[in-house]
Parts: structure tokens; C-alpha cells; sequence
């Protein structure tokens, strides 16, 4: 198990490390050049090299490679030139707003989500049962963005019952959390009633029916069991979705999480800040999917990674 | 005819009907049905519709009043059908081109480095699992920021993060395939290394190959749509159904139409790209349910 930690936290870095270098690849390469983006059309010859000194651009290729892995080492993310802020700083802020909301959506996903999709697999042939599996199949053809523009036109605009944009009290996070959570939702509903109707086809469940296991004990004791890996999987997988949605999400009402601040740094080309934005959403992704392969061995006791 | 002709005549037409049988399934025809009849509007948009750019002084004209603007009009009295329809040209065209362009780099990548094997495999696995820990939508936002937005660059962008997808999923296959006895049959009779994978293995992954495809489409169509949304996709005046959105959402209070008609034309697009896969899935993969990761 410990083994197993390390081996997988080794295979992490060395990712990290790839994507560290992707990132700055693309930048590098690409065609704008980002000291004359920020001298604007106005500046002159002296403001665009000074500018291009202070972003080390006027340095050799690799010199900025380790400068770059240098600071990134010591958490130095370079520094906004919108906020004229420390760009670890300003994700700093605003990684809390975007993890409650995710938090909230998988929350509810997990809470909602798995018992209608037990629900509509027990009663499969049942007219509600059908209607579910109906709703499921269009939400999940929703984009979150629209769903969200949809849900502010209905209860605040027309009912007037939740505030359109921001953050602060509970009523704040009702709107976004929901457009994020219904897609999700849908997907873990028809992943869990698949699921659950393919298991109980199986030998096993002959079996501890023809013992006389009531209905119940079927279900939750033998079939549910058998599911909860490929739904955790699933989940986790979702979640670089969830995440990737989010940033549109955000944007829409406005909310101060990092998605908002990488629409915001994209318009006005913040190269530092959508460099940093980039870098900390896949470390989140490469975290959570290192906490569910943790996960795993406890869901299931027959894995072990050694 | 004698018997033997029969006896195989009757059963060409019994298989005919078996595989005519097997496509009949409600998910999948719905789906065909759904992503043809949005096919067949994008290509025949300039017959059924006017120009998208034409303004008029009749703005804000709401739907289904009028004949000639038989879905409104926008804020510059712009036709909303003729508006969708040639965004639905667009997005389409960026959406197949890129599934497309994906499944070939992907399918050429993984099916060599999962033949061949060795330390190109090991490395090349590596950097398309970094490539698929961003999500989507940040790296397709990072990519249309340093490029110059537009068609040419959405494609490009979607097809390199689509590739690591197809690359992984044919690597998998390929890598079971090459345990299987006929492949061990072509090479003992000479065949190069080239022609296998191009004549023996390639072939059987081509079901799955599909199934990817119509998945990758709704997702490339969502994910077009959200970059239009905030601003780094389709330019306007060009339409697109996001940057439709983005436009139409000032105007919410006063023409509901501005957005609502964009967003179900996303949803019934993508509704039918997903239940196309769905059907596709049960009908090639009948052994494979949704329990397996897509």
C-alpha cells in the first residue's frame, strides 16, 4: 500500500513535469508576441524592451526553461499585469470559491444522482422509472452555460427568487451548483441503472436469490457492491469535466472562482495568469485522480498494488 | 436455379434482414435520424435560408409571427433561422473535421506504438495521459488565446486534444489484438509489419474507431460552443450558436428567443450525437455495456 503510494506519486511528477513543459512550450511558440501584446500599438521601441526584459523574453530559450522551473519550485507563478498582483496569489484567492462549488456538485451527484438511478433500474419498466432515464438522456445534452443563462431567465428574472451573479450567501450558490450538478447528475443516474441491470443478470445473483435473499439484501449487499468501482472511476474521470464546464459556469454568474479569472485573463491576454490557471487546474485533475486510485483499495479490499 | 442456389439466396436475404433487425433500435435511429436531418440543413443552408450577415430594420421581430422570419430576428434584425442553420454549418464542419482529423492521428499513433512497443510507446503514452489531464476546455482556452481565434484554429486545437483519446483506446485494442492466432497466421505467411496493422488490425478496430467519433462530436460541440460564449471561438459576425448566446444574453428580458433557440439547437445536435453513439455502442459492442469506461 505505502508502496503503492509512492510509486504512484513518482508517476504523478513525472506528468506534472510533462505538462509543466507542454505549458511552456505552447507559450513560447505561439505567434503573438506577449511583450508586444502588453506595450499595446502606442508604446515605443523603449517601453516594448523593457517590458520584454522584465518578462525575461530577451533571455535564451533554455535559460527561461530553468528559470521558469525554478520559480515554479519555490510556488512563484510570475505575476499578474491586470491585477498587478502575485499570480499565486490571486489563485490563491480564488481556488476556495471554485472547490465549494465543485465540492457541492459531486455532493449532490453522489446524493441524488445514485439513488434515482437505483430507483430507475429496480423499477425499470415503471412510467417513472422511463421518465428518468428520458430527463437524464436531455440533460446531459445540456450545456451547463445555456442550462445556467436558462435557470437566471426562470428564478431571477421572472420568480425573482435567487440572485443572478455572485458569491456570498447560500442562496448565491443554488443557480450555479445546479447547472453544474444536473448534467453530472444525468450521467451518474444512467451509469448506475446500467450498471445495476447488467449485475443483476449475473450467476451470483441467482444464486443468492434461489438461497432467499429478500429483494433488498440483493440489491445492496451483493449488486451495489459490485458497481461502486466503475462509479467512483467514473466520477473521478468526470471530474476534469466538471472542472472544464465550471470555467463557463463561472463566467456566467459572474461567480469569483478561477474559472472567471481564466475567461477574464484569456480577454485580456494575462499570459501569466492563464499560464498559472492551466498549471493549477491539471494538478487538481492529477490529484484527484491519485486520491481515487487511493480510494480504491479501500472500496475494494481484494486490490492491492504490490 | 437449382437447390444450392436457393438454399444461398435464402440466406443472403435471412442475414440482410438479421443486420436490418439489428439497427432497428429506437436510441439509434432517433439518434440517425436527429443528426441527419441537422446534417442536411447545414449543407443545404444557402438554398433553405438568406444571408446570415443581411441586417434589417426589423429588429427584434419575436418567432413563429411572421412568414419570412419564421424563428424572429436578433437586436439587428438579423434572421434567427438562417443565423442557426449557418451555424450549425460551422460548428458541424469544425466538429466532423476534428473527430475526424483525431481518429486518424490517433488511430495511425496508437496502433504503431502499441504494435511496435518498446521505449517510443512508453514515452509517446506518457505525454498523451499529460495531454488528457487538462481539462478540455482550459487547454483548448490556452490554445485559442495564443492562436489567432477562428475555423482553422478551433480545428486544429480540437484535433490535437482529441487525438490522445483515440490514440489510447486503439493502443488498447491493438494490444490485445496482436496476442490473437490470425495475426500470428499473417505474419507466418510473410506479411510485413506495415500490412498487418493496416489490413489485419486496423479493420477490427474500426467499430470502436465510430463509436469515438460521434462521442467526440458532442463533446467538440460543447466545448466550441463555451469558447464562442466567452469570446476566443467563431468571431462574430460569423455565427455560432455560443457566441449566438453571448450576443442574445443582454437581450434576455425582452427577446427570450435570442436565447432559447440557440440552446435547443445544442441540445437537439448533441442530443443526437449522443444517442448515435449510444445505439452505435449497443449495436457493434453488444458485449460491452455502459459499465466499461467509454
Amino acid at each position: 500500500m505505502g508502496n503503492y503510494i509512492i510509486r504512484r506519486l513518482f508517476q504523478v511528477l513525472i506528468t506534472a513535469f510533462i505538462i509543466v513543459t507542454l505549458v511552456f512550450i505552447v507559450i513560447r511558440i505561439a505567434p503573438g508576441d506577449p511583450a508586444a501584446v502588453m506595450t499595446g500599438p502606442a508604446g515605443d521601441v523603449y517601453t516594448y524592451e523593457s517590458i520584454r526584459s522584465y518578462m525575461g523574453l530577451d533571455r535564451p530559450w533554455h535559460l527561461q526553461y530553468f528559470d521558469y522551473l525554478k520559480s515554479l519550485l519555490v510556488m512563484d507563478l510570475g505575476s499578474s499585469l491586470f491585477y498587478t498582483k502575485p499570480v499565486t496569489e490571486l489563485i490563491l484567492e480564488r481556488i476556495p470559491a471554485t472547490l465549494e462549488l465543485a465540492f457541492l456538485a459531486v455532493l449532490f451527484t453522489v446524493l441524488i444522482g445514485v439513488p434515482l438511478g437505483i430507483y430507475s433500474s429496480i423499477k425499470s419498466e415503471s412510467l417513472l422509472g422511463k421518465i428518468f432515464v428520458f430527463l437524464a438522456y436531455s440533460t446531459q445534452s445540456m450545456a451547463e452555460f445555456w442550462l445556467g443563462i436558462v435557470l437566471v431567465f426562470i428564478f431571477s428574472i421572472k420568480l425573482g427568487i435567487f440572485p443572478s451573479f455572485g458569491r456570498g450567501t447560500v442562496a448565491h450558490i443554488i443557480l450555479p451548483s445546479l447547472c453544474i450538478t444536473l448534467p453530472l447528475l444525468a450521467r451518474v443516474l444512467r451509469f448506475t441503472r446500467t450498471g445495476l441491470l447488467e449485475i443483476m443478470q449475473k450467476d451470483f445473483i441467482r444464486t443468492a436469490r434461489s438461497k432467499g435473499l429478500s429483494e433488498r439484501n440483493i440489491l445492496y449487499g451483493h449488486a451495489f457492491k459490485n458497481i461502486l468501482i466503475p462509479l467512483v472511476t467514473d466520477i473521478g474521470l468526470r471530474f476534469g469535466w466538471l472542472l472544464g464546464g465550471m470555467v463557463v459556469v463561472e463566467a456566467v454568474f459572474k461567480w469569483p472562482g478561477m474559472g472567471s479569472l481564466i475567461v477574464q485573463a484569456v480577454t485580456s491576454r494575462d499570459y501569466s495568469v492563464i499560464q498559472g490557471c492551466v498549471l493549477v487546474y491539471s494538478f487538481l485533475f492529477l490529484i484527484v485522480n491519485l486520491l481515487i486510485d487511493i480510494t480504491y483499495t479501500f472500496i475494494d479490499p481484494r486490490i492491492k498494488y504490490d | 436455379m437449382n437447390y444450392s442456389d436457393k438454399l444461398s439466396n435464402d440466406g443472403i436475404i435471412k442475414e440482410t434482414y438479421s443486420i436490418i433487425k439489428k439497427f432497428k433500435r429506437p436510441v439509434f435511429l432517433i439518434g440517425l435520424v436527429l443528426t441527419l436531418s441537422i446534417i442536411l440543413l447545414a449543407i443545404f443552408a444557402p438554398l433553405l435560408a438568406t444571408d446570415p450577415l443581411k441586417m434589417s430594420s426589423e429588429i427584434l421581430k419575436p418567432p413563429f409571427v411572421s412568414r419570412s422570419h419564421i424563428f424572429g430576428t436578433d437586436q439587428f434584425g438579423r434572421d434567427i433561422f438562417t443565423r442557426l442553420i449557418y451555424g450549425a454549418r460551422i460548428t458541424l464542419l469544425v466538429a466532423w473535421t476534428s473527430a475526424i482529423g483525431a481518429a486518424i492521428f490517433g488511430s495511425l499513433s496508437g496502433s504503431l506504438t502499441g504494435y511496435f512497443g518498446g521505449l517510443v510507446d512508453n514515452i509517446a503514452m506518457r505525454i498523451l495521459e499529460s495531454i488528457m489531464t487538462f481539462p478540455f476546455i482550459v487547454i483548448a482556452l490556452l490554445l485559442a488565446t495564443v492562436f489567432i481565434p477562428g475555423i482553422e484554429t478551433l480545428i486544429i486545437v480540437f484535433t490535437i486534444i482529441g487525438t490522445p483519446s483515440f490514440a489510447k483506446i486503439i493502443r488498447g485494442t491493438v494490444l490485445s489484438l496482436k496476442q490473437e492466432e490470425y495475426i500470428l497466421a499473417a505474419r507466418a505467411l510473410g506479411n510485413s509489419d506495415l500490412r498487418i496493422i493496416f489490413r489485419h488490425i486496423l479493420p477490427n478496430c474500426f467499430h470502436q474507431v465510430l463509436i469515438l467519433v460521434t462521442l467526440q462530436i458532442s463533446r467538440i460541440i460543447f466545448v466550441e460552443a463555451g469558447l464562442s460564449f466567452i469570446g476566443v471561438g467563431i468571431q462574430p459576425p460569423f455565427p455560432s450558436w455560443g457566441n449566438m448566446l453571448a450576443d442574445g444574453r443582454g437581450y434576455m428580458m425582452i427577446a427570450w428567443w435570442l436565447v432559447i433557440l440557440p440552446g435547443l439547437a445544442l441540445l437537439i445536435t448533441v442530443l443526437g450525437a449522443n444517442l448515435l453513439a449510444d445505439g452505435l455502442q449497443d449495436i457493434l459492442n453488444p458485449k460491452s455495456s455502459g459499465i466499461k469506461k467509454k
